[in-house]
């Protein structure tokens, strides 16, 4: 196995009588590489990340965690590796020191180091103030910080989400995503593999994206190369006036620019060039008078990327 | 060498988190006030027993096999009543409750978990099973003021039937998807099925001694305290035992290959 690729599902694929959830799924996550695994309900994400933590048996071909067979060898396999699946219930009459603290004799680690380790976690998922309070009494916003949190003991190498901030609220879920930050910003030798079905969440959070449908593997790349697609990025222009044939034909005459079109009141642009390219374009548009206020990545390239790509699949 | 000492150090960090998992296992039926319960239970059975022999018969008389044979008539029941409580859930509840997500993604073995589980109900039952014979052995030594080595045979039988009694709630354990089917279905297993698949093998089959049935070599846990019957006792601890085995075995293999 390639120490390069930490995550690998060979040949995967996974049947319930007729119906086949993952089929022949091929897929290598980049180390230290915060990859999101994106598909429609039914795509095969989450049958994928079960067998990968060992809670469901494939039917045929493997998936790998550190090199070692999660079916074969899971105890070395799913060492070194947090998980958070769904959302989880907890043993409702332990507190979430004591959860911890079982968590923690599980891997054999020292009294100290699980003390330590529990209070630095709580602190990081922002639930300090519940560490002694029965987990049965708590939110599914707090549990599901607290599954985040058990998957960070040990120091992990891995961490596997499947749709972390499925079911919570606006604002559980803006706080689970910071959360997910500020985890990655403290530790950038961790690979995170996490399944969503949310584009923003993933072209937030992700660096890389890999996008299944019907359990095969459509797409595997940077983000930054999904969204633009082979050779151009979208971008969106704004302008205070509506924009008419003139305006889009002054863009699109400009360097680097491949294609300008109307988007209700906003241009979308194709463009060709890198970020310096893009400094001269600003500075183009400026000159052209008429009107620009604003000019963005579109967000929504990788769902426009995604809802194409779903599209050929069928 | 060094791969037989990776194997030893790996059994034993099994091992070790097996006793871990057997830890929360008791501090759940200590929390979830089972053992609350089933300890006022036991209490009670031993209450009303000792009241009516005080009241109604000759006190705690002067036969301790007598005296023995009289609080041991309950025992079946209330194995039955702490392996429903304590095993027929074990397993099932890990997938209801989804606590499983937690578990079953750690780094341990699907038979460290069941083993942790097992030992958890066996230590519970098999500790309340003790301390009423210790009970009986201490009102044995109160009245009669001797202790008959019958009762001693009747605990090792006992023993045994919890272990197999156990196994079986396992089973039923490992492929039930809600814990009160899980434990209707065990309780009414060990308390009927049994006996009348007991009752049909004998009158069907024309079979008199049906040894190989666990319920039927449970019946020596009491009739070796009545020195009219004929016990087997070798024989009756061997076949639960088996029973315990044969399940228990059964239901690690069926919990091996359930998918969550």
């Amino acid at each position: 196995m390639n120490p390069e690729y930490p995550i690998e599902f060979v040949d995967l694929r996974k049947e319930y009588g007729q119906f086949i959830a993952v089929d022949g799924l091929n897929l290598k996550i980049k180390r230290n590489s915060f990859t999101g695994l994106l598909g429609p309900n039914g795509a095969g994400k989450s049958t994928s990340l079960k067998i990968l933590t060992n809670l469901i048996h494939a039917t045929s071909g493997n998936a790998y965690l550190n090199g070692k067979d999660v079916t074969a060898d899971t105890k070395n396999a799913m060492s070194g590796v947090g998980t958070v699946v769904e959302t989880p219930e907890f043993y409702t009459y332990l507190t979430p020191r004591e959860t911890f603290r079982y968590i923690g004799e599980i891997y054999g680690m020292s009294r100290e180091s699980i003390s330590n380790e529990t209070e630095l976690i709580i602190d990081k998922v922002k639930m300090s103030e519940w560490t002694d309070k029965r987990i049965g009494t708590f939110s599914k916003g707090m549990r599901q910080r607290i599954a985040l949190g058990l998957s960070l003991m040990n120091d992990p190498s891995i961490i596997i989400l499947d749709e972390p901030t499925s079911g919570l609220d606006p604002r559980g879920m803006a706080e689970m995503r910071d959360i997910l930050k500020n985890i990655r910003n403290d530790n950038h030798n961790l690979t995170i593999l996490m399944s969503s079905h949310m584009m923003h969440e993933v072209t937030d959070l992700c660096d890389r994206v890999a996008l299944i449908n019907h359990g095969r593997l459509l797409l595997h790349d940077d983000i930054e190369n999904v969204i633009g697609g082979s050779d151009s990025r979208p971008l969106v222009v704004k302008t205070v006036r509506t924009p008419d044939d003139s305006v889009l034909a002054a863009i699109t005459r400009l360097d680097n620019v491949k294609s300008a079109v109307r988007s209700g009141s906003e241009i979308a642009v194709r463009f060709l060039g890198d970020r310096d390219d893009e400094v001269d374009f600003f500075r183009q548009l400026a000159h052209l008078d008429i009107g620009v206020y604003s000019v963005s990545e579109s967000e929504n390239a990788l769902e426009n990327r995604y809802l194409e790509l779903i599209k050929e699949s069928r | 060498m060094a791969d037989e000492n990776n194997r030893l150090n790996g059994l034993s960090d099994d091992l070790r988190q097996a006793f871990v998992v057997m830890k929360n296992e008791v501090t759940k039926y200590a929390r979830g006030r089972k053992l609350l319960i089933f300890a006022a239970l036991t209490a009670l059975v031993l209450a009303v027993v000792t009241a009516a022999l005080v009241i109604w018969g000759d006190g705690l008389g002067d036969s301790s096999a007598n005296l023995g044979y009289l609080y041991v008539m309950i025992m079946s029941i209330l194995v039955l009543i702490a392996v429903t409580l304590f095993a027929s859930t074990a397993l099932v509840s890990e997938f209801e409750e989804r606590t499983a997500l937690i578990l079953f993604t750690k780094p341990i073995r699907k038979w460290t978990i069941f083993l942790g589980k097992f030992a958890a109900s066996l230590l519970v039952t098999v500790g309340f099973v003790v301390i009423y014979y210790l009970i009986v052995i201490a009102l044995s030594l109160i009245g009669p003021g001797y202790v008959d080595g019958a009762i001693f045979t009747s605990l090792g039988l006992a023993v045994c039937y919890t272990f197999g009694c156990a196994g079986i709630g396992f089973l039923i354990s490992s492929v039930m998807k809600k814990a009160s089917t899980s434990s209707i279905l065990t309780f009414f297993t060990l308390a009927l099925l049994l006996d009348m698949l007991l009752a049909v093998v004998v009158i069907a089959a024309h079979i008199d001694n049906p040894w190989y049935v666990i319920t039927y070599a449970s019946g020596d846990i009491l009739n070796v305290l009545n020195p009219s019957e004929v016990v087997h006792v070798a024989r009756s601890a061997a076949v639960m035992a088996v029973w315990g085995f044969a399940t228990a075995a059964i239901a690690y293999l069926l919990f091996r290959k359930r998918d969550f």
